[in-house]
């Protein structure tokens, strides 16, 4: 029989992960490195258990191990990608986007929009704009200041912009007109 | 579309996490959590093992406590057998080394913690707490020695070089016996302390600028000859990854001694 902390904790899981895995999906944008990047965060947050006090505050604190957690991933990525990568090759374990993840046409507009920005500022501009967390929120989660989220949540709201006009510019104008 | 917020919540229903995936990584959850718990060492909760280790842990923090009253006490001695007043500043521990001659320092301690102000910025508060007003700076300032300092905070990740958006700036003067300030913003729509003209003015100053060497390689200097305003030493020492500390320093004095004196605040 589940104990009471095992209940409480797999309620989140059912309330919180799709929202989880969306967020790191975003930030990695690998939908297998997602997956394992949220399970270890879910992992944490269970070792951590007896020190969540405020249990409304629940989500920003998923979000805030999430963070951490793929901030560590990138700290490692670089030294153990390829060995990580050539093993999941060989062990034939590697799943595909589509048995992780269905995107449709206007989702791989936005993915590719992101990806033109830094893994902060895509944070930053995900956590703000697609998960709707409030400028104090997002600064607790990102342990920024307000005046740091801001800043950087206009850049990027910028760079955004730029790409999407871009693109829009793409389908309106031929080709030829705009040699 | 709208142009500010063009991506509110869609990539909630753009991007479908596969039906089953919740439910297949919630069983891998149980199973770690299972072996995690099996892997728990049941000593770990044996009482006296407990206690023993909280007064393992007291004894060290009173070593730790006693070691860096000790150390402060120190310090405090030095600073008073010096005859000299320290003040520290966002990371930057500013010593004057040279007499204080022409330097009359203003009550600083009032003075908010820079990064503080910055945060929660409340001009009539912080007025009031320091006793200070908003100059407009100019420059045709003629005076023995003005000294000035701001903090600029650039975006992460943007070297000041590559940055070009709006920088929030604040710029401080020591006047006669009164510190003074100005919280400045760099971007096109804000309201601009100077104008066009005199911009372009400040710019033609700067250009019979000369740079000094330092040996702190987080700190760059410009000479700027201020002709019959004196000279000005244009400083900026990087307190930290995404800070930069601007000084100014402007005199009629020797040349020299004002180099001596920038010296002084960036090289110990």
């Amino acid at each position: 029989m589940e104990s009471i902390k095992d209940q409480q904790f797999f309620q989140w899981y059912e309330d919180f992960s799709g929202s989880l895995f969306k967020y790191i999906y975003t930030i990695v944008q690998e939908p297998q490195t997602a997956e394992d990047l949220m399970q270890e965060t879910f992992l944490k947050v269970y070792e951590k258990y007896d020190s969540i006090h405020d249990i409304h505050k629940v989500k920003n604190f998923l979000f805030r191990a999430a963070h951490n957690t793929t901030m560590d991933f990138f700290r490692k990525e670089s030294k153990i990608k390829k060995l990580v990568k050539a093993l999941k090759k060989e062990n034939g374990c590697h799943l595909s986007t589509e048995q992780i993840v269905e995107i449709k046409e206007d989702g791989r507009m936005i993915l590719n929009a992101l990806k033109r920005l830094k893994p902060t500022q895509r944070e930053v501009f995900v956590l703000r704009k697609i998960k709707g967390f409030s400028i104090k929120e997002t600064a607790e989660i990102l342990d920024w200041t307000e005046a740091k989220v801001k800043t950087t949540l206009h850049r990027a709201t910028k760079a955004i912009e730029n790409f999407l006009l871009l693109e829009d510019e793409a389908i309106e104008w031929p080709s030829t007109v705009r040699l | 579309m709208n142009g500010r917020q063009p991506l509110d919540y869609k990539l909630e229903d753009e991007i479908i996490w596969v039906d089953g995936r919740k439910d297949i990584v919630k069983e891998q959850l149980r199973e770690e959590i299972a072996k995690k718990s099996r892997i728990r060492r049941p000593f770990l909760n044996w009482e006296p093992l407990k206690v023993s280790m909280s007064l393992v842990t007291v004894a060290l923090l009173c070593v730790l406590l006693i070691g860096d009253i000790t150390q402060d006490k120190n310090g405090f001695q030095e600073i008073h057998q010096a005859g000299s007043v320290s003040h520290t500043w966002h990371n930057l521990e500013i010593k004057p080394v040279l007499p204080p001659v022409d330097v009359k320092w203003g009550k600083f301690e009032n003075f908010p913690n820079m990064v503080n102000s910055y945060k929660n910025f409340d001009l009539v508060e912080s007025q009031k707490r320091a006793s200070f007003h908003i100059m407009r700076p100019s420059i045709n300032i003629n005076m023995p020695l003005e000294i000035s300092r701001g903090v600029i905070e650039y975006p992460p990740f943007l070297t000041a070089k590559e940055f070009k958006g709006p920088i929030t700036y604040w710029d401080i003067w020591h006047r006669g016996e009164k510190w003074v300030y100005v919280n400045q913003s760099l971007a096109d729509n804000s309201r601009q302390l100077l104008s066009k003209k005199e911009k372009k003015v400040m710019a033609e100053i700067y250009s019979n600028a000369q740079f000094i060497p330092f040996k702190n390689k987080d700190a760059i200097a410009v000479l700027t000859d201020l002709g019959e305003n004196g000279k000005r030493i244009s400083m900026y020492v990087k307190s930290n990854k995404y800070q930069v500390i601007d000084f100014e320093i402007r005199g009629n004095i020797n040349e020299e001694e004002l180099i001596k004196l920038a010296k002084s605040y960036v090289e110990k």
